[in-house]
Parts: C-alpha cells; sequence; structure tokens
C-alpha cells in the first residue's frame, strides 16, 4: 500500500508545470444560448473578465474594457465577460449589459463553475489567455489607471 | 478499496500523458483582539485554508484544508474540508466529493461559496469559511438540444462549525434530475429533487420556461412545488434598449423553506454595497412572502448612469407586514479625475420595527498624479421606530498609490437604542492592502469593527464586531 502511495505521489509530481490551461468550458449567454469558449476564443489572446453587478470596482472596470475590446479585436484580442452573479441578481445581468452596451460578449455562470475552475478568488478577476489556453497573467481588483496595466499586458503579450 | 483507489488513480494517470499543473491558493488570517462585547479575555486566533489543485487535461483532483487555532482547544480544529474528483468535456462532465449546484434559481436548491468571506458563529465563537456544498457526486451530459444532469449529495449545515463530526453537519440526502431542453432561444427545464432525512422523505419538482418575446423583451416563469403545503412562483420580464435595461421581477412563496434551509428562493430586494443600506437589507421569509422588484439602469450620452430601485415585499407574521424601498443612485465622471456617485434611499421596514427609514450618500474619487487616488465617503441614515428616532452614519478616507498599496481610515456612528447599550457609539478603524507580488497580497485592519447582518455575492449572514488587530495573507501560486 505504501508502495503505492509513493509511486502514485511519484507519478502525480513527474510531469508538473505551473502555467494553468483553461479546460474549456460551456455556458450561456445572456440571450439563453449556449457557447462554448473554443468557438469564442481569440485567434492571439483572450481577456477573460470575471464580474458580478453587485461588484463596485467591477462596474467602474466596465467602460475602460469596452473600449480595450473595441481597440484590440482586430488585432486577435478576444474580450469575453463571466458573470458571476447568483439567483439573487442574475436577472439584472441582461439589462445591465445591453444598456451598458458591453462591446464583448458575457457569459452567465451562476454557480461560479469556472471561477472555481480557474483558482478565482475575488470579483473583478481579469486573465489573459494565450492561444494554448494558458493563463499568462493574471489582474486581481481594479482601480483608477489599471487600464493602462491592462493594456501593457495585452501589448507585451501580443508581441 | 484504498488500493483500488490507488490503482484507478495510477491508470488515470498512466493515460494521461499530458502536462500536468499544480496550484495553490491560500488564505491566513491572524487576529489579536476580541468583539467589544465580549470582556472575558483577550482572543487571539489564527486561521488558514489551502487549496491544492491539480490538473491533467480534462481531469482535475482538488484537496481543501481548514484550520482554526485559538487558546481554547474547544474552538479549534484541522480538517481536510473538501476533496473534488472532476472531469470535463463538453458533452459529458462528472464530479465526485464536494460539489456545488443551484436548481430552479435557487428554488429547490442552493449551494455557494462566498469567496473570501469567513463565518464566526457567536454561540461557539469557531471561525470557518463561509459555504454550503453537497457531499456526493453529480454528473452532466449533453445532447445537441438537450441536457441532462443528476446528483446524489449530502448538503451541509453550514451554521455548525467543522468542530461538529460531519454525520451531525450533513443530516439529509438529496437526489436530484433535471433535464433541460434548448429550441431557438427558449429553454423549458424539468427537475426533480427528493430530500431524505431520518423522520421521512420529500419529493419536490419545478417547471421553468425562458426565452425572449420580442428581440427586446426576455422572460423568466418558475412554478416549484411538492404538490401540496409547499409552493413558489417565480417570474421576470427583461425590458432592454440601447442605453437602458429594465428589470421587472415577480415572487409568491409559501411554506418554501425546504430541509435544513438548503433552498434560497430569489430575494427580489436590492443587494446594496452601501454601508448603511447593506447591514438593512431585507431578507426574504420564504414562508411566506411575496412582492416584486422593478430595476432599471440608464445610461446618457456623457456615461453617467441612474439606477431606480423599488421593491416591495408582503410577509404574513401575525399579520400582514409590507416592507417598501425605492431607490436612487447616480454616477458621474464630473470632471477629468473626478468621479462622483449619490444615493438616495426610502424604505419602510416592519419586521425591523422601522416605520421610517431615510437614507443617502456620497463617494468621491479623485485621481491624482503618478497614478495614486483619493476616496472621500460620507452616508447618512435616520429611522424612526418605536423607541426613537435614530441614525447611523459613515465617514470614509481611502488612498491608493497605483496598484500596489490602498489604505483606509473608516468612522461609523450610531445611536440605535436596540443595538448598543450607550447614548451613542463610534467605532473607528483603518487598514491597508499591500500588493507583494502578482501571487501575493497582505491586508492589515487596526481599531474597531461594526459588524451585523451584511450581504455578499446575494447571501446574507451575520458578522460579528471586532476591535483589535487583524493581518491577512493570500496567495495563489
Amino acid at each position: 500500500m505504501a508502495r503505492y502511495c509513493v509511486l502514485l505521489v511519484f507519478l502525480l509530481l513527474s510531469n508538473v508545470g505551473f502555467n494553468q490551461t483553461l479546460r474549456g468550458f460551456t455556458l450561456p449567454n445572456i440571450n439563453n444560448i449556449n457557447i462554448n469558449f473554443n468557438d469564442i476564443k481569440g485567434k492571439k489572446l483572450t481577456v477573460v473578465d470575471f464580474w458580478a453587478t453587485w461588484c463596485k470596482p467591477c462596474m467602474k472596470a466596465i467602460p475602460k474594457l469596452s473600449h480595450l475590446s473595441s481597440k484590440y479585436r482586430s488585432k486577435g484580442v478576444q474580450f469575453i465577460g463571466i458573470n458571476g452573479d447568483g439567483p439573487r441578481n442574475m436577472a439584472k445581468v441582461g439589462p445591465l449589459t445591453r444598456a451598458l452596451q458591453i462591446d464583448y460578449l458575457v457569459l452567465l455562470d451562476p454557480d461560479l463553475t469556472i471561477f472555481q475552475d480557474l483558482n478565482v478568488s475575488t470579483f473583478p478577476t481579469l486573465l489573459i489567455l494565450n492561444e494554448n489556453n494558458e493563463i499568462i497573467w493574471r489582474h486581481e481588483g481594479f482601480l483608477e489607471g489599471d487600464e493602462r496595466l491592462i493594456e501593457e499586458a495585452i501589448l507585451n503579450n501580443l508581441q | 478499496m484504498k488500493l483500488w483507489i490507488c490503482t484507478a488513480l495510477l491508470f488515470l494517470c498512466a493515460i494521461q500523458n499530458g502536462h500536468a499543473q499544480l496550484r495553490l491558493q491560500q488564505l491566513t488570517e491572524a487576529q489579536f483582539g476580541n468583539i467589544p462585547t465580549d470582556t472575558s479575555s483577550f482572543f487571539p486566533s489564527l486561521y488558514n485554508k489551502t487549496h491544492l489543485h491539480y490538473q491533467i487535461k480534462k481531469i482535475k483532483l482538488t484537496a481543501a484544508f481548514q484550520q482554526f487555532h485559538t487558546p481554547y482547544s474547544s474552538r479549534n480544529y484541522l480538517q481536510l474540508q473538501q476533496v473534488q474528483l472532476d472531469y470535463y468535456s463538453s458533452k459529458f462532465s462528472f464530479q465526485l466529493g464536494h460539489i456545488y449546484q443551484t436548481v430552479a434559481r435557487g428554488i429547490l436548491l442552493r449551494t455557494f461559496e462566498i469567496p473570501g468571506a469567513l463565518f464566526e458563529e457567536l454561540s461557539f465563537r469557531s471561525k470557518q469559511q463561509f459555504y454550503r456544498d453537497l457531499l456526493g457526486g453529480q454528473i452532466r451530459w449533453k445532447l445537441n438540444h438537450l441536457t441532462i444532469k443528476g446528483l446524489y449529495g449530502l448538503p451541509l449545515i453550514n451554521t455548525l462549525p467543522p468542530t461538529f463530526m460531519d454525520k451531525k453537519r450533513r443530516v439529509e440526502k438529496l437526489a436530484y434530475l433535471g433535464i433541460n431542453y434548448q429550441i431557438n432561444k427558449h429553454a423549458a427545464e424539468v427537475n426533480m429533487l427528493s430530500n431524505s432525512s431520518k423522520q421521512n422523505t420529500e419529493w419536490l419538482g419545478a417547471f421553468s420556461i425562458s426565452g425572449p418575446l420580442l428581440p427586446f423583451i426576455q422572460y423568466t416563469g418558475i412554478w416549484s412545488s411538492n404538490g401540496s403545503d409547499k409552493n413558489a412562483f417565480y417570474a421576470n420580464m427583461n425590458i432592454s434598449f440601447p442605453k437602458i435595461g429594465i428589470t421587472i421581477e415577480y415572487k409568491d412563496y409559501r411554506n418554501y423553506v425546504l430541509g435544513s434551509s438548503f433552498n434560497e428562493p430569489p430575494a427580489l430586494v436590492k443587494e446594496h454595497n452601501y454601508r448603511v443600506l447593506n447591514r438593512m437589507t431585507h431578507i426574504p421569509i420564504p414562508q411566506s412572502e411575496k412582492g416584486y422588484q422593478i430595476e432599471a439602469v440608464f445610461l446618457f450620452d456623457d456615461l453617467s448612469i441612474l439606477t431606480l430601485n423599488h421593491a416591495l415585499a408582503i410577509n404574513q407574521i401575525g399579520g400582514k407586514q409590507i416592507y417598501r424601498e425605492y431607490y436612487l443612485e447616480y454616477q458621474k465622471e464630473l470632471r477629468s479625475g473626478l468621479d462622483s456617485k449619490v444615493f438616495i434611499n426610502y424604505a419602510v421596514d416592519p419586521i425591523q420595527l422601522q416605520s421610517l427609514r431615510l437614507s443617502g450618500g456620497i463617494y468621491n474619487t479623485i485621481v491624482l498624479e503618478g497614478g495614486a487616488s483619493l476616496e472621500l465617503n460620507w452616508e447618512y441614515q435616520r429611522f424612526d421606530n418605536d423607541v426613537q428616532t435614530g441614525f447611523n452614519q459613515y465617514y470614509g478616507l481611502g488612498f491608493s498609490s497605483g496598484n500596489q498599496f490602498s489604505s483606509f481610515l473608516s468612522v461609523e456612528a450610531s445611536n440605535d437604542q436596540l443595538l448598543i447599550d450607550q447614548p451613542y457609539k463610534l467605532w473607528i478603524g483603518g487598514g491597508g492592502k499591500f500588493k507583494v507580488s502578482s501571487n501575493h497580497s497582505i491586508t492589515f485592519f487596526a481599531g474597531e469593527r461594526r459588524g451585523g447582518p451584511a450581504c455578499t455575492a446575494g447571501i446574507c449572514y451575520n458578522v460579528l464586531d471586532f476591535k483589535g488587530f487583524e493581518i491577512r495573507w493570500n496567495s495563489t501560486i
């Protein structure tokens, strides 16, 4: 038994890497249509923003992200918003998304499945993924001026 | 048995000739102080939660450990909190171990984990992460337009701390089957759930439909019942145009507290971020609650945003109790580098014995040179009850130096005689957050923090007052 356990631990750790990869997902959008990540990801980079309607910094970040989305879409960068509102607030996500004219696709994850899958621990969290779905940049929270850091990260990883 | 599990895992490793990933997340909180009303002794405590994730292609293994240490051994514990084996593909997925699932917008079942929230119950004084999960397994099978979900699990009674045995914290067995059919943009879903306890087995069902009525109008309707005395109905309609979004929701819950309260029907009352409002959030009483909520959001050409909300809830508790709330919030960039937000709120809240409650506040963010910013916040609330005309007040001052460091000072004041035993009380505290690197951050607090009811991520719970020094270390590696 002990030998099995040692062998198991060795095997599990023998090919470990630390760059996290997204396994893919299918989530509904605000129009109730299931969307597969592989169908919408960016050709070069995918920027995933985890947000919720009750989160103040998230609301502050959205107009800035919309601006960056329209600026870099033609360069192979796709923005995706993953909303983590639970049953209490999820009815408000669609109207808010349209009213704020969010420029990119918003998907609904009320059970926080993807949130947990990618080890996200706070709203807002922004991830940049490369074409192999590897997370290459992570940013938590949003303060005035953070949009410059995000743009810098996009530019650095586009090169 | 253990040998078989090891062999199965070895087999899984052998067939997955891919690049594995190991991730670690941890939260450590040390407190030196006490709740202000507890004068028994100084109460230092140390809490830690560590999550380990191991992933090979589509398979993921997760283990979470939780521990709490104080000078009182009856409150201390070290536990393997959660274990999960998870397989995902776009057609089929399964999870074994500690799982999360929401059914019929929480009317039948609502599990949750509030990121970063720690919960300490006054009678046990043993801190734990605030979550409710199920111990069991679930599968999802997806065909073109059809999704079938099945689940079996034991829900956690999260008000009991981990110092209790698991068999006392998980006393019910839930079995669930759900079928969702989608055609064009419409979806119909049938859900069946059985809840077995030592006393009896209860069957519950829910049916829901949703989709667009017109390109700018969407609807959802959910009916749920046990076929006799328990009934719940929820409906919402969304109307959206560019720059205008309107949500209308209706609820009617009768005797709908299920089992150990593993469900949580939508509240239909705005979850406010502002301190004086958040603390007074109406908590639904699903034994008898009906009402509605209307919210409208307007985006103007100058990118300012106006939010209007009205909620009404009727409860039958010793007669008819009617809760009413009207809310307005306006946020605007007054000039380059100056963001302002104002809110006003009017409420009548018979459950909190308040015949009138008026609240208002202003939040300002001033961007300084070099990426720094300053925040100046103020909130005021006046309420009338049978005892007094009272007030709650909050002043906040914050400073951020880019993304690396932020600090705040907060002052709260109240003369609420139903909460405090002195004419007037002040809570003064301050703290900050230092981002050591992209993987580590340290937050700290010193002073006195006001507790009370708090709502985060749609879930409401009670937070204890605190006086002393607190430091938190968060890592994601």
